[in-house]
């Protein structure tokens, strides 16, 4: 399969002849870092199924007024991130979940998800990155995980790089007194 | 600040030996086998297929919104006049003023029945007897002086050249 830039592909989606195949190239190069992203906002697979289908169905639908002054991969990732925020929201309301319960309903799920492997640091990570509010661990996960350039989340997400700092410090300190609460014997040298 | 954190994961690591090295490598979130291999093509029937029907719930919601959304705005208009427009201070037509008449009589009739005598109450009907009859001559006579000014209008005697003869 040749190698196409995503100019190329955007520009192979309009005037090729034949927009599926192209969309497929697109779908097939972004579809795991996107799956990655969405599957961290919500936990779940299959909720991390459905967001990504709809965030790809949208990508579809979006790409003929596409402008190519911005980069796709940001586009689609901005489009997974809201759709994403959708979801939960909408979770919040379909199950009538107070605020302060979503935190306890994600880490049950992240429990019991059979596709989730992780140890028990990495349990008490996650749980402690749930605690945090949704666009704060949002910014946490791309920061950390994704290790994104301010830049480019400043793009994703519509806010300033000074806010996505700010927000991601405010992260880490709450992670901080996440785990000083949880395992306090592991400060006891710092005080 | 990412420092922060690897250090704290360090900590935690040393009372349970895992790899922490790899903490923020690993992705302890997994797949089931081949799903990213499935994905291009259900994509692809997601778009083939066409959009799924609304519940009838749901359709009837959307038909009739546009109507209940009038039905609560005139019941709005409705509710709004009654609580903000008090019904004793609209404009007084004659038949209001001749019903509120009619009520101040009948309790005037009342008091006298229950608190005077006979002789009191004879005195009073005499006097609104009186008092009817004035009325019905004042506008009798209103009416007579109409029809003559009339009368003079239509034979074209001016009202200044009687006023002068008289």
């Amino acid at each position: 399969m040749a190698e196409y830039s995503d100019k190329e592909l955007i520009e192979l989606y309009r005037n090729g002849g034949n927009p599926h195949y192209a969309f497929n190239m697109i779908v097939a190069r972004y579809q795991e870092r996107l799956y990655w992203h969405i599957r961290k906002m919500v936990i779940s697979h299959d909720d991390a199924d459905d967001v990504l289908q709809n965030t790809l169905v949208k990508t579809w639908h979006g790409l003929p007024t596409f402008r190519s002054d911005s980069q796709l991969f940001t586009w689609i990732y901005r489009i997974a991130t809201n759709e994403a925020l959708t979801f939960l929201a909408q979770k919040k309301r379909r199950f009538f979940i107070p605020m302060v319960d979503v935190e306890k309903k994600l880490s049950e799920t992240l429990e019991s998800d059979p596709y989730f492997s992780g140890d028990e640091i990495q349990l008490k990570l996650q749980k402690a990155i749930l605690t945090l509010p949704e666009k704060q661990r949002l910014v946490f996960n791309m920061k950390y995980f994704e290790e994104m350039k301010y830049e480019e989340m400043s793009e994703i997400l519509g806010t300033s790089v000074g806010a996505l700092k700010a927000s991601y410090h405010h992260a880490v300190k709450k992670i901080e007194a996440y785990f000083h609460e949880e395992i306090p014997e592991l400060f006891v040298n710092e005080n | 600040m990412v420092q922060r954190i690897e250090i704290m994961l360090k900590l935690v690591a040393m009372n349970n030996k895992p790899n922490w090295e790899q903490l923020r490598k690993d992705n302890p979130f997994q797949v089931p086998d081949h799903y990213f291999d499935g994905v291009v093509s259900r994509v692809a029937d997601r778009l083939h297929q066409p959009a799924p029907a609304l519940p009838w719930y749901r359709a009837a919601s959307v038909r009739f919104k546009p109507y209940f959304a009038l039905a609560t705005l005139f019941l709005g208009i409705y509710a709004g006049i009654h609580l903000f427009v008090r019904k004793d201070v609209g404009p007084q037509t004659p038949g209001t003023q001749m019903a509120q008449t009619e009520q101040a009589d009948e309790q005037i009739m009342d008091l006298l029945l229950y608190s005077t005598d006979a002789i009191d109450l004879m005195n009073y009907e005499r006097v609104s007897a009186q008092t009817a009859s004035e009325a019905v001559e004042n506008a009798s006579a209103d009416d007579e002086a109409d029809v003559i000014i009339n009368y003079l209008m239509q034979e074209g005697i001016e009202v200044a050249t009687l006023a002068n003869a008289l």
